[in-house]
């Protein structure tokens, strides 16, 4: 799986949220540790709905999180 | 935030063992009736052992990788690495069914009107290839998919 253009802030974002662990998030939004860390890299484009499950939990907009680089 | 380290999934554990236990078993239960394949009993003799044997082995593995691993949700990311390694597996069976159909119907062009006595090819390697060809799609399917869980860390 190689980069995709879909990029993202998760990580600024979780630091900011009082450094909420991947851990967490992937509980919050339900996939796994290793696809919070996939997405983070951006080694794995999620869908529209994890997206926007992402967005919810830092209470954001969606591109405010996720940013499309051609 | 100083987890950016993963460890390895469950079905990543598995598909590794998995490939492997299938890929060595099968491989060495084609290698032992290569010699005879004229004796479908063999195949019998053979195969049935060694479907046992994958089986009290995968058990076993599954066992042990799931008491070392932590449980993680199935998720969207598993289903299209799911996808993508069914996509390989299902080239390489249609490949190698193609190729028994072709052998099928040009043997039965080549007898003409002598019957089976006049065989070119026997069915049993044409079994035997079929064979190959399903444990060869699996085992790329197990890798692929263990690899993609490998290169998306």
């Amino acid at each position: 799986m190689s980069k995709t253009s879909v990029t993202n802030s998760i990580r600024m974002h979780r630091f900011m949220a009082n450094e909420m662990t991947q851990q967490e998030l992937a509980d919050r939004v339900g996939v796994s540790r290793q696809t919070i860390v996939a997405i983070e890299k951006a080694k794995y484009s999620p869908t529209l709905e994890l997206a926007f499950k992402i967005s919810r939990v830092f209470e954001k907009p969606l591109d405010e999180v996720f940013q499309y680089e051609p | 935030m100083n987890e950016t380290g993963t460890g390895a999934l469950f079905r990543e554990k598995s598909a590794w063992a998995t490939a492997a236990v299938i890929g060595i078993v099968n491989g060495g239960a084609l290698v032992a009736i290569w010699a005879m394949p004229q004796n479908p009993m063999l195949w019998v003799g053979v195969m049935v052992p060694a479907v046992i044997t994958q089986i009290i082995v995968l058990l076993a593995l599954h066992i042990i990788i799931a008491l070392g691993t932590p449980k993680q949700p199935d998720d969207e990311r598993d289903a299209v690495i799911r996808g993508r390694s069914t996509r390989y597996s299902v080239i390489v069976d249609t490949i190698g069914i193609w190729f028994a159909i072709i052998a099928l119907i040009s043997q039965r062009a080549a007898m003409g009107d002598d019957g089976p006595s006049n065989l070119l090819l026997d069915p049993m390697l044409v079994a035997y290839g079929l064979f190959l060809c399903v444990v060869v799609a699996e085992v790329i399917r197990l890798l692929t998919q263990a690899m993609d869980y490998r290169r998306s860390q």
